[in-house]
C-alpha cells in the first residue's frame, strides 16, 4: 500500500483508464437512455403544467388528458431518466470506488435495451388508458416488472463488483449504492404482489411503496455521488467516517417506516400513521449528520463551487437533500399536515427531492463521468454556466411561488366559509407561474442533451483542457 | 485513498485484460484528477449531538402522546375530546347560514349569483314563484322538481332532484330565506317550524312534483298551514 | 467477507421489518373488517370506477374525508370521517392526495343529478364558471339532432350547444356517473 514506486502512480493511473475504458457502454448508454427520457418527461411536464391552468389546451384528445399526461410524466421522470441515469452513475461509481471493472457489460447493455422498450410500451399503455392507476406505480403490472427485473440484473451486477472488489475497506458510496440495488427490485416486487387488494390496504402499500422509491432508490444514489463527488473535487477528505456510518444507518432505518406520512386523516388505523411521522421526525438524525459531513468537507473550499460545473450542481443537491428532508419532517407533523396534505405545497415538495436533489446531482455526476467515458471535453463552458442557471433559477421558481400557493391554499381549504371555487382560483397565478418554470427546466434539459449528444459524438475540435470555469484548476 | 492504495494489476475477476494505452492517454486521464482521499475521522460539533438528542425525545414523545391504541381504528385521538371546546352557542343567523347552504347545496346548478343558466337551470331572481310563494320552493327541495316549466326568460325541462332528506328543516328554512332575500329578491324570510309543518303534510308525497302537481299540493296543503308568519306581499 | 455480508444483511433487514409493519400489519388488521361487508356493486359501479381510473380524476379529486376538527372537511359537508369500508372494496384505491377540486367521497348525495353530472363531464365549464377541471368529450357522442330519436341529448347552455346537433352520453358516461352517484355515506351498509 505505502510502496513508493514511480510506477505505482502509473499503475493507478492505468486502473482509472481501464476501469472508464470499461465502464464506456454500458454506462454511456444507460445515461444515454436517461436523457432521452428526460426530454420527452419534461414535454408531458409541460403539457400537464400547461393544462392545469388551461383546461381546454388540447383537451379534445383523450389520450391527452391531464389524468394521463401527468402520471405518464411522473413516471418517464421516475423510471426513465432518473432511474436509468442513476444506475449508469451508480454502477460508474462503485468501478472507481471498488476498483474492479463493471462486470456483465453485454447484459447490462441488453437490459437497458428491454428496460427501454418497457417504459415505451409502459407510455402507450397509460396513454391510452392502460394504466394500474396507484400513484408512482401507474404502469400495469407486467410492465412494471420488467423494469423492476433490469434494475435487479444491474443491482446483480453491483453484487458481482461488491464481492470481486480491489479493495478492502469500503467506500461510503458502496454502502449506499449496494443498498440501493438492494431495496429498488424489493420494493418493485413486493409492490407487485397481488395481496394488497383491499383499498385502504392498497393505499398504504402505495405510499410506503412512493415515499420508498424516493428514500431507498433515489436518495442513497444521489448520497452516494455527493459522498464521492465532494471529495474528490474539492480534494479534501470526507469531514468523519463515523458520522458516515451514523448517517446511512440512520437512513436505512428511519426512512423505511416514513411512507403513512402522506395519510395522515385517512381510514388507515391511527398508530400505523403516528408510527410514520415520529420516523420522519427521526430522519432529521441522519439528515443533519449528512449536511455537517458534507458541509465541513466543502468549507474552506467553496470557491471550487464557482470552477466546477460537477461540483457547483452536487453541492446545489447536497444543500437541497438537506432543505427538503429537513421540510419533510416538519411537514409530517399532523399540525402542519392538516393545512399543507391535498394541495400543491406537496408537489412542490416532490419536486425539491425529485429534482433539486436527485436530477441536480446525477447532472453534475454526469459533467464528471462523461467525458472520462469518451475521452473527450464538454463543448462549451458557457452552456453548461447556461444550463446550471435554467435549472437552479427555473427549479426555484418552480417551488417557492408553488408553496406559497400551497400553502394559501390549504389555509382557505381549512376555512368553510371560503366557497370551495376561491381555493381553486386563488392557485392559478401560482400554477401560471409553474408553467413559466417548466419552460425555464426544459430549456436547460434540451441544452444539456445537446452537450450530451456533442460529447458522445465527438464532434468538433478535441479542447485541450477540461471544461472548467478557471484555466488552471486541475479537475472538473 | 481507495483509487490510489490499490496497485494490483488488473488481472481482474470477471477476465478482462488491461490494454496499454499510450503515455500520453494515460497521463492526460490522471493529470486531470486528484485522487480521492481518505475519509477522516472527526467527531462533528457538539450542537449535532443536541439536535440528535432532542430530536429522538421529540419522536418518542409524539410516538407516546398520538399512538393512541393500538387496533384497527382510524380517526384517534384526532378530535378533541368533548367539552375541551368551550360550547359557545353561536346566535344562529337564519340568511348566513342559508347562504353556507346555496354555496354547498344549489350554486352548483343555480350558479353563484342565483341567475341559473339559461334553457337548463331556472333562474332564482326575481322568479315569480320565489318570491310569490313562500312554500313552493319548500316543496320543491323537499322532494325535486321536474317536467316542462314555462318562465318569463326560458323554458325549462330538467331535474331537480330531492334535497330532503339531506338537509333538515332548520337547513331548508335558512336556504328559502336565503333565496327569497337575495339576488334582488325582497320577499321575507321563512321558519324552521313552517317547514316542519310542510314535511308533515306532505308526507306521503312520494317522487318529484311537477309543474301542475306542486300547484295541486300547494293549494291542498295551504289551509291547513298555520298563517304564514311573514306579512302578506303586494 | 465478513462485511459484505453484514452489509447486506442488515440493509435487507431493516428493510423488512417496516415492511411487515407498514404493509402486512395493515392487511391483517383491517382486511377482516373490509371482506365483512356486503357492498351491492353492480356492473355499472364497477365499469365506472374502472372509467374513474383509466381518465386519472384521483390526481385532481381526494375521496377520504378527515375527521371534524382535522381541516374543515366535515364543515365544507364532504361528509362524516371516511372509514375503510366506504370504498365498496374496489381496487385500485382511490383515496388520492390532491384537491384541486372537492372530495368527492359523498359526492353522490351532495350531487345527486345525473344531468348535472352529465354536463359537467362534457364541459365543466358549462355549469362551473372559472373551473379548472378537463372536459370529457370522448365519453359523449355528438349526433344529428334527428338521429337516435329514443335518446335524449343533454340541454347544454347556449353558448356550448352545436346547432343542428345533439350530444348523448355514451355507456361509458352512464356507468362513470352510476359510480359517483353511489359515493354515498347516506346508503345502509356503507354507514359506519
Ligand atoms: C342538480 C341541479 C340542481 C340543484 C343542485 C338544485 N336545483 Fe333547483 N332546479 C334545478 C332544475 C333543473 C330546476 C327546474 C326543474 C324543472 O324543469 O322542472 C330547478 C328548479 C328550482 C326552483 C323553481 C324555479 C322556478 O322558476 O320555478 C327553485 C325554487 C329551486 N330550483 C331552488 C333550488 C334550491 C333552493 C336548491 C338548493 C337546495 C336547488 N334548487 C338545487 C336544478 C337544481
Ligand atoms: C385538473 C383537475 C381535475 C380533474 C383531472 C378532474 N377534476 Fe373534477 N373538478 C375539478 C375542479 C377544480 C372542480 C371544482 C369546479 C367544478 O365544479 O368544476 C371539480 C369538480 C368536480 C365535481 C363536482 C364536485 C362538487 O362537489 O360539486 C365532480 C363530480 C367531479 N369534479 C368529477 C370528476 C371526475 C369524474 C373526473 C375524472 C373523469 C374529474 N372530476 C377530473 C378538477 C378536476
Amino acid at each position: 500500500m505505502s510502496s513508493g514506486h514511480l510506477s505505482e502512480i502509473d499503475s493507478s493511473v492505468q486502473s482509472i483508464r481501464f476501469l472508464d475504458g470499461k465502464a464506456r457502454y454500458p454506462v454511456l448508454f444507460l445515461i444515454a437512455s436517461g436523457v432521452l427520457w428526460l426530454l420527452f418527461g419534461s414535454l408531458l411536464a409541460l403539457l400537464a403544467s400547461v393544462k392545469m391552468h388551461a383546461p381546454e389546451f388540447l383537451g379534445q384528445w383523450s389520450f391527452l388528458t391531464f389524468g394521463r399526461v401527468r402520471p405518464l410524466h411522473l413516471n418517464t421522470m421516475v423510471y426513465g431518466w432518473a432511474s436509468m441515469t442513476g444506475a449508469g452513475v451508480a454502477l460508474w461509481l462503485l468501478s472507481r470506488t471498488l476498483r474492479v471493472a463493471i462486470p456483465m457489460r453485454p447484459y447490462i447493455i441488453g437490459v437497458t435495451v428491454i428496460w427501454n422498450i418497457a417504459l415505451f410500451v409502459g407510455s402507450i399503455q397509460i396513454l391510452s388508458g392502460f394504466t394500474r392507476g396507484i400513484e408512482w406505480l401507474e404502469f400495469p403490472v407486467s410492465t412494471m416488472i420488467v423494469i423492476v427485473w433490469c434494475i435487479l440484473v444491474i443491482g446483480i451486477a453491483a453484487m458481482l463488483m461488491l464481492f470481486y472488489r480491489n479493495v478492502k475497506t469500503l467506500y461510503v458510496s458502496v454502502w449506499y449504492i449496494i443498498a440501493a440495488f438492494l431495496w429498488l427490485p424489493l420494493l418493485g416486487g413486493v409492490s407487485s404482489l397481488p395481496i394488497f387488494n383491499s383499498p385502504t390496504v392498497q393505499a398504504g402499500m402505495n405510499w410506503w411503496f412512493a415515499h420508498n422509491a424516493l428514500g431507498l432508490w433515489f436518495t442513497p444514489i444521489g448520497l452516494a455521488a455527493a459522498y464521492y463527488f465532494i471529495p474528490k473535487v474539492v480534494g479534501r477528505p470526507i469531514y468523519s467516517y463515523g458520522l458516515s456510518l451514523l448517517g446511512f444507518w440512520g437512513l436505512a432505518l428511519f426512512y423505511n417506516w416514513n411512507g403513512f406520512h402522506h395519510l395522515i386523516g385517512s381510514p388507515l388505523p391511527t398508530w400505523f400513521v403516528t408510527i410514520s411521522i415520529a420516523a420522519s421526525v427521526m430522519m432529521i438524525i441522519p439528515v443533519v449528520v449528512v449536511a455537517v459531513n458534507h458541509h465541513m468537507t466543502v468549507v474552506g473550499s467553496f470557491s471550487a463551487v464557482k470552477h466546477s460545473p460537477t461540483l457547483r450542481f452536487v453541492v446545489f443537491g447536497a444543500m437541497s437533500y438537506t432543505f427538503v428532508s429537513l421540510q419533510g419532517s416538519l411537514q409530517a407533523l399532523r399540525s402542519t399536515n392538516e393545512v399543507i396534505h391535498f394541495t400543491h405545497f406537496v408537489v412542490a415538495h416532490a419536486h425539491i427531492g425529485m429534482y433539486a436533489f436527485v436530477t441536480m446531482m446525477l447532472f453534475g455526476s454526469c459533467y464528471y463521468i462523461l467525458p472520462r467515458l469518451t475521452n473527450w471535453e464538454w463543448q462549451s463552458h458557457k452552456l453548461i454556466k447556461a444550463h446550471f442557471w435554467l435549472s437552479a433559477i427555473g427549479i426555484i421558481l418552480y417551488t417557492v411561488p408553488l408553496q406559497i400557493g400551497g400553502v394559501l391554499q390549504g389555509l382557505a381549504m381549512n376555512n368553510p366559509d371560503i366557497p370551495f371555487m376561491d381555493t381553486m382560483n386563488l392557485t392559478i397565478p401560482y400554477l401560471i407561474a409553474r408553467s413559466v418554470a417548466g419552460v425555464l427546466l426544459t430549456a436547460g434539459h434540451l441544452i444539456f442533451a445537446y452537450l450530451v449528444v456533442r460529447i458522445v459524438s465527438k464532434v468538433g475540435l478535441r479542447p485541450e483542457a477540461p471544461t472548467i470555469w478557471k484555466k488552471t484548476l486541475k479537475e472538473t | 485513498m481507495a483509487e490510489n492504495s490499490e496497485n494490483k494489476k488488473n488481472e481482474n475477476a470477471f477476465g478482462d485484460e488491461e490494454k496499454n494505452d499510450s503515455i500520453f492517454d494515460i497521463h492526460s486521464a490522471s493529470l486531470r484528477e486528484q485522487p480521492l482521499p481518505e475519509e477522516g475521522n472527526e467527531r462533528g460539533p457538539w450542537w449535532m449531538y443536541v439536535i440528535i438528542v432532542l430530536t429522538l425525545a421529540f419522536g418518542f414523545f409524539y410516538m407516546g402522546r398520538y399512538l393512541g391504541e393500538v387496533s384497527d381504528r382510524a380517526h384517534v385521538l384526532f378530535t378533541a375530546p368533548p367539552g375541551a371546546e368551550a360550547v359557545e352557542e353561536v346566535e344562529f343567523d337564519l340568511i348566513a347560514e342559508g347562504q353556507r347552504i346555496y354555496t354547498r347545496v344549489c350554486q352548483a346548478c343555480h350558479q353563484a349569483n342565483g341567475e341559473g343558466i339559461s334553457g337548463v337551470f331556472p333562474t332564482l331572481a326575481g322568479a315569480e314563484w320565489v318570491v310569490d310563494k313562500p312554500d313552493y320552493t319548500v316543496l320543491s327541495i323537499l322532494n325535486g322538481l321536474r317536467g316542462e316549466l314555462v318562465r318569463e326568460r326560458a323554458t325549462y325541462d330538467g331535474v331537480m332532484p330531492q334535497f330532503g332528506s339531506q338537509l333538515d328543516d332548520q337547513d331548508i328554512a335558512a336556504v328559502v330565506s336565503y333565496i327569497r332575500t337575495s339576488f334582488g329578491n325582497d320577499a321575507g324570510e321563512i321558519q324552521p317550524e313552517r317547514v316542519t309543518q310542510i314535511r308533515e303534510l306532505t308526507a306521503d308525497k312520494s317522487g318529484a312534483y311537477t309543474a301542475e302537481t306542486i300547484e295541486e299540493w300547494i293549494a291542498r296543503i295551504e289551509p291547513d298551514l298555520e298563517e304564514s308568519p311573514e306579512p302578506a306581499e303586494d | 467477507m465478513v462485511r459484505n455480508w453484514i452489509l447486506l444483511f442488515g440493509i435487507i433487514a431493516v428493510f423488512a421489518i417496516a415492511m411487515v409493519g407498514l404493509t402486512i400489519l395493515p392487511k391483517l388488521v383491517v382486511d377482516p373488517r373490509v371482506e365483512a361487508v356486503d357492498y351491492g356493486n353492480t356492473f355499472e359501479i364497477v365499469q365506472g370506477h374502472a372509467i374513474y381510473v383509466r381518465e386519472g380524476c384521483i390526481y385532481c379529486h381526494s375521496m377520504q374525508v378527515r375527521p371534524e376538527g382535522f381541516g374543515a372537511d366535515f364543515e365544507r359537508g364532504w361528509g362524516r370521517a371516511s372509514e375503510a369500508e366506504d370504498y365498496r372494496n374496489l381496487t385500485p384505491h382511490l383515496l388520492g392526495t390532491m384537491r384541486t377540486g372537492p372530495d368527492l367521497s359523498n359526492i353522490g348525495s351532495r350531487q345527486p343529478s345525473v344531468d348535472w353530472h352529465m354536463i359537467h363531464l362534457y364541459q365543466p365549464r358549462a355549469v362551473s364558471e372559472g373551473s379548472i377541471m378537463p372536459p370529457y368529450p370522448w365519453l359523449f357522442e355528438v349526433v344529428n339532432e334527428t338521429a337516435r330519436p329514443n335518446r335524449e341529448g343533454l340541454s347544454l347552455p347556449e353558448e356550448y350547444r352545436i346547432p343542428g346537433k345533439k350530444v348523448i352520453p355514451t355507456d361509458e358516461a352512464r356507468y362513470l356517473v352510476a359510480f359517483l352517484l353511489s359515493l354515498n355515506q347516506q346508503v345502509p351498509g356503507m354507514e359506519d
